[in-house]
């Protein structure tokens, strides 16, 4: 947990020398909401898609980290930062939560941004009660948990594959159709509706929705969310070693 | 001890190992000598868990480097990334703490350890100031800094002091000079001068193997000539 902690301070420290990123982070938040309610509004479904697409945007917002962090770890694997952490004492599967957790955080922190937005200058048709605004923070901690999982995945994956860009797109594609980000998953195809049931990324997606358009905390869904993120991060965490030790033996482990 | 047996290690379009054996006791200072290609950096890269060999074997202490990176994190230190593998935007102090903490240190450990590092190599006054903005000496003496920050026993240093002007490499030559005692050290360089300055013995590599194994003369000359008869070229 130090090492975890002590990156977070540093891509913290990082962050904080990089204003001009955040402006543009903190605009394309706004942006999000401006998209989505004229879309509501020229859909002529107006209050009922856009609180519907709300919940689903919070967790695209924050699966805008993921891309963020295959790039900084792919800089770190290029100036053999992530070999120096790596030949520590820390597992692979810790440092490479270390590398995405704050960069995920962050991604929560904008999550919330959207939110407010959307209700708060959009006037989305929420309903705020104190159980459906626990489901909403209990749903943002779980999406970015199974996000945190998806990224340290990934980057084993980059540690074999070393092609950061098809694995960025590969992410890209996953959570927008098997997500029910913007459409409820009911009209996938059965089979495609079967592979997004067993995926974990519409778990929290539902829980959120439940919790802005219901107003209620959906304690059957939040019992299935805490399921699928244990289960997300053990099977990240079973990855990172063997990609690791491929890595070594192939000579990967930084690029020379 | 360090203690290498008929390692090979391969990579395509070259055998940069080829039954490479190697025995250092503890306390030893080696020069590790060759052209490029040799297989210096192979060899270190080996025994510092960043690399895993086709075949053989190498330990340290007893302990498998190909398996045993975890225990050995705390027992070896080394230069062996390239003078970029730095948080380039945050100062000296920041990036030894998040350092220090993969090696095993609390966050206060390593903070500690690494103003008394910074203090040692000379680069207290800029801790603060970013890693990008330092000369190439100065990140060479912060990679030594990283290097002992946990105070190993064990030190893998691959060329130093390469690309550094004749005085930043004097100075860091004093530095490492400093930090020998009580250490094992194996340093791979292509400087007589650094070779017969620090070390106890030189080991010339040529064609993954060790060509020559040598008490270090303490003359450059007398080095120089060993390893001219034996043909293998400049170190």
């Amino acid at each position: 947990m130090n090492l975890l902690r002590v990156c977070v301070w540093r891509d913290w420290l990082v962050m904080r020398t990089r204003t001009p990123a955040l402006l543009f982070d903190l605009f394309a938040v706004l942006m999000t909401a401006v998209v989505f309610y004229y879309l509501a509004q020229y859909l002529d479904r107006g209050q009922d898609f856009f609180p519907f697409v709300l919940a689903g945007l919070t967790i695209v917002r924050i699966h805008g980290a993921v891309p963020r962090v295959l790039a900084s770890s792919t800089a770190r694997i290029a100036d053999g930062s992530l070999e120096v952490l790596m030949s520590g004492r820390a597992r692979p599967a810790v440092v490479f939560l270390s590398e995405g957790a704050f960069e995920l955080a962050r991604g929560m922190v904008l999550a919330i941004g959207v939110l407010l937005v959307g209700v708060g200058v959009f006037g989305a048709d929420v309903t705020l009660t104190a159980p459906g605004l626990a489901a909403v923070a209990v749903g943002l901690v779980g999406a970015t948990l199974i996000l945190l999982a998806l990224s340290t995945a990934l980057l084993a994956l980059l540690m074999v594959l070393r092609e950061a860009g098809a694995v960025g797109s590969f992410s890209g594609v996953l959570l927008p159709i098997l997500g029910g980000v913007y459409f409820p998953l009911t009209i996938l195809p059965a089979p495609l509706e079967s592979i997004a049931r067993v995926l974990p990324f519409h778990v929290p997606v539902d829980v959120i929705r439940s919790g802005l358009t219901a107003g209620v905390f959906p304690t059957t869904q939040v019992a299935v969310l805490a399921g699928a993120c244990a289960a997300s991060l053990a099977i990240a965490a079973l990855l990172a070693r063997p990609a690791v030790q491929h890595a070594r033996r192939a000579g990967r482990l930084a690029l020379e | 001890m360090i203690a290498c047996d008929q390692l090979v290690k391969r990579f395509p379009g070259r055998d940069a190992l080829n039954g490479l054996s190697l025995h250092v006791p503890r306390g030893e200072i080696v020069a590790l000598l060759g052209s490029n290609g040799a297989g210096k950096t192979t060899l270190l890269r080996i025994l510092a868990s960043r690399l895993v060999a086709d075949a053989g074997t190498a330990t340290i202490d007893g302990t498998d480097t190909a398996v045993g990176h975890r225990q050995l994190a705390g027992v070896v230190g080394a230069v062996l990334s390239s003078p970029s593998a730095w948080t380039l935007r945050l100062g000296a102090l920041e990036n030894l703490v998040v350092f220090g903490v993969a090696q095993g240190l609390t966050p206060k450990q390593a903070s500690r350890a690494a103003r008394q590092r910074l203090d040692e190599v000379r680069l207290s006054e800029h801790a603060g100031r970013p890693v990008g903005t330092y000369s190439q000496g100065m990140r060479a003496r912060l990679a030594i800094a990283r290097a002992l920050l946990h105070d190993p026993p064990v030190l893998l240093l691959d060329e130093p002091t390469a690309g550094l002007d004749q005085q930043s490499a004097t100075e860091l030559v004093a530095d490492l000079d400093r930090h020998r005692a009580e250490r094992t050290v194996l340093i791979s360089t292509h400087s007589l001068t650094e070779a017969t300055a620090l070390t106890d013995r030189a080991v010339l590599l040529a064609h993954g193997r060790v060509a020559i194994d040598v008490k270090t003369p303490t003359s450059e000359d007398e080095l120089a000539g060993l390893l001219a008869g034996h043909g293998s070229g400049t170190p």
